[in-house]
């Protein structure tokens, strides 16, 4: 067995980010957050509580909404991580970026990315979500200025659109 | 908050992460989820010098239905226990209690069975663990030394809580053997805040041990 006690090692992580992967030597007490906002740039990722709470350091790891504060880089070595960053294509924003948008469900921004996160990975598991699905979905993320009255109407014309997106998806294949 | 350095092992089967325990020293922790022990370490609040990472050992997640005994593997997820038909069907206790537990995020990562292996829950994080008739079977690199005072302490603050939902029984055995340890209760709410308060005296903080849950049905 290879039990290197030595906490100064840096080790080599590959994390496959928004589809490219990234190698980089890290410490083992490296969060995946700060892995994202400082060697790599990636500032859509935000702290908030830093005590993971707030929810909005959220991002995918294999899929799944997880706080990103909460998680070391080491052990999300091999796997595939998706940010705010790789939801749009081009210039075209995501439908939920979109609803986000148009229902005004935002006022600082701060925690924006996290509930979008948050919400496109809960319309995956609730593609027609009631409003308990919202409310209990959504309890991981924390807006001080919104009120969740205008994100809970984002999320369902998001819901909306992503439904109809895959329906006509559907439709030409 | 960056917590304190350590160093990192990642496990590739229940034996390499017991024997790699061995080498951290006493202080050394498992990582399963971290939901626990990563708060607790950016407060700064534990410095283990060596963490090991069980979090890889996916045949440690499962729900299976075996006769009349349901069995929860140690990695098992919340959202796992929540969306598992069978145990909607036969537990369906466990689904809703981890419906309620953390939140969607926190509910995404191996839990560790944190509420028998760890003394601190953290407020919120954990609102509720039911154990239905169960017994646990813990792993450890060493024989797991509860004397008489320590067991009666982690059983009153199980029934402390169970005391606390009083539509729910209140019974628990705590049995102590060489090598490993065995809960045995009928009914487990472990919650929040005041059983953290209580236990903020113990050294020990998340990353504890982890176990299989074996619940039978009534």
């Amino acid at each position: 067995m290879n039990v290197r006690l030595d906490d100064s090692t840096a080790m080599s992580v590959s994390i496959e980010i928004n589809g490219v992967v990234r190698t980089e030597a890290v410490e083992p007490r490296m969060l995946l957050v700060h892995f994202l906002r400082d060697r790599l740039g990636m500032t859509g990722t935000h702290i908030g509580c830093d005590t993971s709470q707030c929810g909005a350091c959220t991002v995918w790891l294999d899929g799944e909404a997880i706080k990103s504060c909460s998680i070391f880089a080491v052990q999300a070595d091999g796997h595939k991580v998706t940010t705010i960053e790789g939801l749009a294509s081009g210039q075209k924003l995501h439908p939920m970026q979109e609803a986000f948008h148009e229902e005004h469900a935002l006022q600082c921004g701060y925690c924006t990315p996290g509930f979008i996160m948050s919400s496109v990975s809960l319309l995956r598991h609730h593609p027609e979500p009631t409003d308990e699905d919202l409310r209990h979905g959504l309890e991981g993320n924390i807006c001080r200025c919104t009120g969740y009255v205008n994100i809970l109407k984002a999320v369902r014309r998001g819901a909306k659109a992503i439904a109809e997106a895959d329906q006509d998806r559907g439709d030409l294949q | 908050m960056i917590p304190p350095p350590f160093s990192y092992h990642l496990a590739t089967s229940v034996d390499d992460a017991t024997q790699a325990l061995g080498f951290g020293g006493e202080d050394a922790k498992y990582l399963a989820g971290g939901m626990s022990l990563i708060p607790v370490l950016k407060m700064r609040l534990s410095a283990p010098p060596l963490l090991v990472d069980i979090g890889a050992l996916r045949d440690l997640s499962y729900v299976r239905v075996d006769g009349d005994v349901v069995r929860v593997g140690a990695l098992t997820r919340h959202c796992d226990l929540m969306e598992n038909r069978a145990l909607r069907e036969y537990l369906p206790i466990l689904s809703d209690v981890a419906y309620e537990v953390g939140d969607a995020q926190v509910r995404a990562k191996p839990f560790n069975c944190t509420a028998l292996s760890s003394p601190i829950v953290p407020e919120r994080k954990m609102n509720g663990v039911v154990v239905v008739n169960c017994r646990a079977r813990v792993s450890a690199s060493r024989p797991l030394k509860l004397g008489r005072e320590k067991s009666d302490r982690m059983r009153s603050n199980f029934s402390f809580w169970m005391a606390a939902r009083k539509s729910w029984r209140v019974s628990t055995r705590w049995i102590s053997q060489p090598g490993h340890s065995s809960v045995i209760c009928s009914w487990i709410n472990s919650a929040s805040a005041r059983l953290s308060s209580r236990c903020r005296s113990r050294r020990a903080a998340g990353g504890g041990g982890f176990a299989e849950l074996m619940g039978r049905g009534d």
